[in-house]
């Protein structure tokens, strides 16, 4: 996962992002040492909260929020299992930052999904039981 | 000992009118947001008002807007100037009509900002609304109050993360829900949610809506 945020900080203008779960819990960040994770969860916590927000409001799903600052942009990436959150400059070239994040998205829900599919199986062990057996070939009797 | 209160509680009006009924010689110093204004009343009447660099009754019609504040009544206190010579009754009188002139007047501007941004041609509907949700004015199809809490939702929560990460003030933010984006602008008292096509440009327009409401605060 931090390969792929990497992917996004190497853009021009990036500060750093960070990855939160549903719940607002900071699952990965490549963000300056100077942002502590305490803050993190905070700003994950309000974002997920907005865009679950939003959701319900406009009954759709929020593809993304772009918040403009004096001297910064505050990009929000929804994902299936949480969002994604990129700090830049405010003149940060938005296209190429948009295709790189895209990108970076696509590869984030895969892996979000299978973190929340092994997490499901750890808490419910009979799923991987279940699984398991339909993973087995079928007996047959000859 | 003096009289120490909330205008939420006791209304600016309502105080000149009992010390001035009560011929009561008392200076009555009002704070609100870090604004101060002062009224003096004598003999039974307002005699001198301040309130920033207005004095007199300009300085009453401000202060009878004020939309909260603490107030803060000394007896026994003579005026420093005398800049009103009317009665008191006139003067609350001529005040409250002003300040309904003023709101309807800014209503009207409100009215006609949101009808003017609405015929550019990337802009599908324009709301504004207020803090508290309420809408102010609209030129949208379907429900703007729907459109309206969105902007004040996105407003406050790029508010919370703008103080979070010290990024100062929000200039615009925009969500992109597929087909429909929402641009929101934050001014002082009310938020300005435009919705966009998709070939609008999020930046040019937020640019022009800025130069927009320049003075509309």
């Amino acid at each position: 996962m931090h390969t792929i945020l990497n992917n996004v900080n190497a853009i021009y203008g990036v500060t750093g992002c960070f990855v939160c779960d549903r719940e607002g819990n900071v699952v990965s960040s490549a963000l300056p040492d100077l942002f502590d994770q305490d803050t993190l969860a905070d700003i994950g916590r309000t974002l997920t909260r907005t865009i679950d927000g939003l959701s319900t409001l406009r009954r759709g799903k929020v593809v993304d929020i772009d918040l403009v600052y004096q001297n910064s942009r505050f990009v929000t990436m929804n994902l299936s299992g949480g969002c994604l959150c990129i700090l830049c400059v405010r003149n940060v070239n938005l296209p190429l930052l948009t295709l790189t994040a895209n990108m970076a998205v696509k590869k984030l829900n895969s892996l979000l999904t299978s973190t929340g599919a092994n997490e499901k199986h750890r808490r419910h062990p009979w799923r991987q039981r279940l699984a398991a057996r339909r993973s087995m070939p079928s007996l047959k009797i000859y | 000992m003096p009289l120490v209160g909330s205008l939420k509680e006791l209304s600016l009006a309502a105080l000149i009118q009992l010390n001035c009924q009560e011929m009561n010689d008392v200076k009555i110093s009002l704070e609100y947001l870090g604004k101060e204004g002062v009224i003096y009343c004598s003999r039974g009447n307002v005699v001198h008002a301040v309130s920033g660099s207005l004095s007199g009754a300009p300085a009453v019609v401000d202060l009878l807007g004020w939309q909260g504040g603490n107030f803060r009544v000394q007896n026994h206190t003579a005026p420093t100037e005398v800049t009103i010579t009317q009665g008191w009754d006139s003067l609350l009188m001529e005040a409250m009509q002003r300040i309904d002139e003023s709101g309807a007047a800014q209503e009207d501007q409100l009215t006609r900002l949101a009808r003017d941004l609405d015929e550019i041609p990337t802009v599908q509907g324009v709301v504004i609304v207020a803090r508290d949700g309420t809408v102010l004015a609209e030129s949208v199809e379907g429900n703007a109050e729907k459109e309206g809490a969105v902007a004040v939702f996105l407003g406050n929560s790029a508010a919370q993360v703008g103080e979070a990460l010290s990024l100062g003030a929000l200039d615009w933010g925009v969500v992109n829900l597929g087909k429909i984006r929402l641009l929101v602008l934050e001014r002082t008292n009310f938020f300005v949610a435009l919705l966009l096509t998709e070939k609008a440009s999020p930046a040019l327009l937020a640019a022009r809506v800025s130069d927009a409401l320049a003075g509309v605060d």
